[in-house]
């Protein structure tokens, strides 16, 4: 199960930049009414080390939290939670009738730790080095839409033409095609502004090792392999609305501890000032779950959030029987998704289609011929009708993590309960991702995070041909869908995308593509005295908001 | 002994090499993608391409083992594919660390399966033998994390008489050491209670009863001087190991040092650090060797290298 992408040990998965929304109770309501105190400091635990200080590289949770943490974007999302497109380093911007040229004007006075200013090409610098191949960037592919990027990254021409500073506050971006969603590409931290200077003075590889320039709200006291201490920007920009400059907080120590039961007894010990998904590492421990969460002490400072992603059993609908879409509707009736979210201690909700309920396009009321219950009897009606009247052998891809195999196992019995013999190739992250990402394994389980709140990030990336096979890895290829998703990436009209997009799920389901099983919901606990935590709806953790009782 | 140390030397070079061939060729054999890891589920197929040829991982394994190893004679380790550190910064951040759990874990072994070792050959079959024979046999039994849990909970958590986890001195030293200490010292006391009853078996220490010595002091100057070599031997190759690396114990503890570094490695399929890791255990084990035959010669007269 792609929990989310993290190097190392199991934990290993997808993604980046994660995603919730707040749905139980909130943290932000201890902040409301009482002006933020000044000072003091928090302690956390990481169970990851840090892989990345590299905006451009930076792409796994943990290494983007930090990253949030020391460098400015050009636009940013809403505080206190929301999907909100709001102003950072841009003050305001423009957009062309045509939809092609996004002109943005830069605040002033904003400076680097250093001194140095930041202008026009701090942003021109970094995008630069997203599109230049030996700096690796995993975030090159959503920034191909700037005109000329594709030339300067296969080393054509030596700028982006796309790319223009007529000022040092102005930034022109230019595209090759419309992109509705372009805006909130340019939130994920790849597109922060650099010290170009200091790059070159101490080279890429030490710039995403082991030491940072950046103009954000705290600056890279120390890392090591042991911890990373990150110390107040005391000219940072930012005001509160008591005029407060931002962040409250001086010191943030975080630990880099690989138990993360332990992680849990700091917590409970009241050594580390809150414990959950992004900052803090993998969340509660599952060991420690339902201890922490039936806490009496611990009520008032629980936090459930629904994140925008989804777990789900892919059908390849080219490899094996499930090419035949009878097979595949009979998977759909056959696995117990109840019985799953219950082996998950609870934490999911029940999916019926690819997006998230979050996203615009999640289609509220699934037609019955896209809708599925779990029905054994019919699943073995509709295998029998597919020719498959004995049943069949077929190969589970997953990854080998502790809770993936509790979901192996159910999905091993509930397809032997209808005649399919699942053997079950569960291995570590990466060898599962080199057999899911060719488009080989006939039915995996995967799951998607969200980079930005559109449902673009899933439907376009997990559907499209286009995308077959290293996203698409079901190999799936139905002609009417392209159609549709190819209009919706280029179109500037919102309800007509929302309008495509529930097409296009109700469409999906009926081909029975995916088996979604659920989608995620995590828990954080914070001790009393923290305030101002909330998790974002999208976006990292909002550091620089949070402050502490005095005395801490 | 000096000709013979060249010669060791040599032979050790060539097992060295041996060991880089077939760690290279295992790890080649993991069906994952390095690149596609470093970028991640999310990154276009295009960026993971160019990063393959950019870490020449479109080239033969027989190309990459040679560019390896010509990096290698230049004492290059080469850069770390996740971390983008160099790999001997990363050896050398996590080497103090390392050293100073497996002092602790090996004095803890040492101290603890050494008199037990005595005891019970003093006692040999009877029933004080027996039962500490098999608590020792629990102990190795137990695994290290869960005994290891429970030392934190109480005596971290409940009672906060250690810290709960983490690097640092004494304080933070004892309980992983009591944990590995617990766990290994069964080696050491079965292995010196048999090498001490075969000793006592031989002649000269029928001869040194025979002359009238105390018991305490036969047993001490004459059988467990002697009876020590062969635990020598396994106390010289169980410190080379635990210098890379515990990584049972690291995990558990929070204590960030080799092993933990080298299992991540493996799965993040970071073939420089993995080698790094590989050939570093692999000099440890080779110098400790060495230097218990040194020792040898040193303990027992009759031994001469020449």
């Amino acid at each position: 199960m792609a929990k989310r992408w993290k190097y190392g040990a199991a934990a290993l998965s997808t993604i980046g930049v994660t995603a919730m929304m707040l749905v139980g109770t909130s943290g932000v309501a201890s902040a409301a009414g009482s002006k933020p105190y000044e000072g003091g400091s928090v302690t956390l635990d990481f169970t990851q080390d840090i892989a990345h200080l590299d905006p451009a590289v930076a792409y796994d949770t943990q290494s983007n939290e930090i990253v949030a943490q020391l460098y400015d974007q050009l636009v940013t999302w809403q505080q206190g939670g929301g999907e909100k497109v709001v102003p950072m380093a841009a003050k305001s911007w423009t957009v062309s009738k045509n939809g092609l040229v996004y002109t943005f004007n830069l605040r002033r006075g904003m400076t680097f730790w250093n001194g140095d200013p930041v202008t026009a090409q701090s942003f021109i610098d970094e995008i630069d080095r997203v599109m230049t191949p030996s700096v690796n960037s995993p975030g090159s592919g959503f920034y191909t839409i700037i005109q000329g990027a594709s030339a300067f990254m296969a080393g054509k021409a030596k700028t982006i033409t796309g790319l223009a500073a007529p000022n040092p506050y102005t930034l022109r971006i230019t595209l090759n095609k419309p992109e509705a969603f372009f805006l909130e590409t340019l939130t994920l931290p790849f597109i922060s502004a650099v010290d170009q200077k200091f790059i070159n003075s101490v080279g890429n590889k030490v710039f995403d090792s082991q030491k940072a320039m950046g103009s954000g709200p705290f600056e890279l006291s120390s890392i090591n392999q042991n911890q990373i201490v990150l110390t107040k920007n005391a000219n940072y920009w930012r005001t509160d609305s008591y005029g407060q400059k931002l962040p409250y907080l001086n010191k943030i120590t975080i630990n880099i501890n690989t138990n993360s039961q332990l992680d849990a007894l700091h917590f409970l010990q009241g050594q580390t000032a809150w414990i959950g998904w992004n900052f803090g590492g993998d969340g509660i421990p599952s060991s420690n779950y339902i201890q922490i969460v039936h806490d009496r002490a611990l009520q008032q400072d629980l936090l459930h959030f629904t994140e925008a992603s989804v777990q789900y059993v892919g059908l390849n609908t080219t490899v094996g029987p499930t090419k035949n879409p009878l097979v595949r509707q009979a998977i759909e009736y056959a696995i117990n998704k109840q019985r799953i979210v219950q082996l998950n201690n609870g934490r999911g909700i029940i999916a019926n289609q690819p997006l998230p309920p979050m996203i615009p396009g999640y289609v509220k009321n699934m037609p019955k011929d896209a809708s599925y219950s779990y029905n054994p009897a019919k699943a073995r009606a509709l295998l029998k009708k597919a020719g498959y009247t004995n049943g069949f052998t077929v190969d589970f891809y997953s990854e080998n993590s502790p809770d993936q195999l509790k979901f192996d196992n159910e999905i091993q019995a509930n397809l032997a309960a209808v005649g399919i013999k699942a053997n079950i190739k569960a291995s570590s992250w990466g060898t599962f991702l080199n057999v899911a990402m060719a488009g080989k394994a006939p039915i995996d389980w995967l799951g998607w995070f969200q980079d930005f709140p559109d449902a673009s990030d899933f439907l376009n990336t997990l559907f499209n041909s286009n995308q077959i096979p290293a996203n698409n890895n079901q190999n799936y290829n139905n002609p009417l869908v392209d159609k549709w998703l190819n209009k919706a990436q280029t179109d500037n009209n919102q309800a007509q995308r929302v309008a495509i997009y529930k097409k296009t799920s109700i469409q999906i389901m009926k081909d029975a593509v995916w088996v979604p099983v659920y989608y995620d919901q995590a828990t954080f606990a914070k001790q009393s005295w923290v305030h101002g935590f909330y998790s974002p709806s999208v976006g990292q953790d909002p550091l620089e908001w949070i402050w502490v009782s005095p005395g801490h | 002994m000096g000709a013979y140390i060249v010669r060791q030397l040599a032979s050790k070079v060539v097992v060295l090499l041996g060991i880089t061939i077939v760690t290279f060729i295992l790890i080649d054999a993991i069906p994952a993608d390095p690149a596609r890891l470093i970028l991640g589920q999310h990154a276009s197929e295009a960026a993971v391409k160019a990063l393959r040829i950019q870490l020449g991982l479109n080239l033969p394994l027989p190309i990459r083992y040679l560019r390896y190893l010509g990096s290698l004679l230049h004492g290059n380790l080469g850069y770390s594919y996740v971390f983008n550190m160099p790999v001997t910064t990363m050896i050398l951040q996590r080497m103090g660390a390392s050293a100073w759990l497996a002092l602790g874990c090996w004095i803890a072994e040492i101290i603890i399966g050494i008199p037990l070792g005595i005891f019970t050959a003093r006692r040999a079959h009877g029933p004080l033998d027996y039962f500490i024979s098999a608590l020792a046999l629990v102990g190795i039994s137990l695994p290290v994390f869960w005994l290891g849990l429970i030392l934190l909970y109480w005596l971290g958590y409940i009672h906060q008489i250690f810290p709960l986890g983490g690097i640092g001195g004494i304080r933070y030293l004892v309980l992983p050491a009591l944990t590995y200490g617990i766990t290994g010292a069964a080696y050491y006391q079965r292995l010196l209670r048999s090498s001490m009853l075969e000793v006592m078996g031989l002649d000269y220490v029928r001869t040194a009863r025979a002359k009238g010595a105390s018991d305490n002091r036969v047993v001490w100057r004459h059988v467990v001087r002697n009876a020590l070599i062969p635990v020598m031997t396994y106390a010289g190759i169980d410190i080379g190991y635990l210098m890379t690396g515990v990584v049972l114990i690291e995990a558990t503890f929070n204590w960030n040092g080799l092993g933990l570094m080298a299992y991540t490695a493996i799965s993040n399929d970071d073939v420089p650090v993995i080698m790094g890791t590989v050939l570093l255990i692999a000099v440890f084990v080779v110098v400790f060797t060495l230097l218990v035959d040194i020792v040898y010669s040193i303990l027992d007269p009759r031994i001469r290298y020449d």
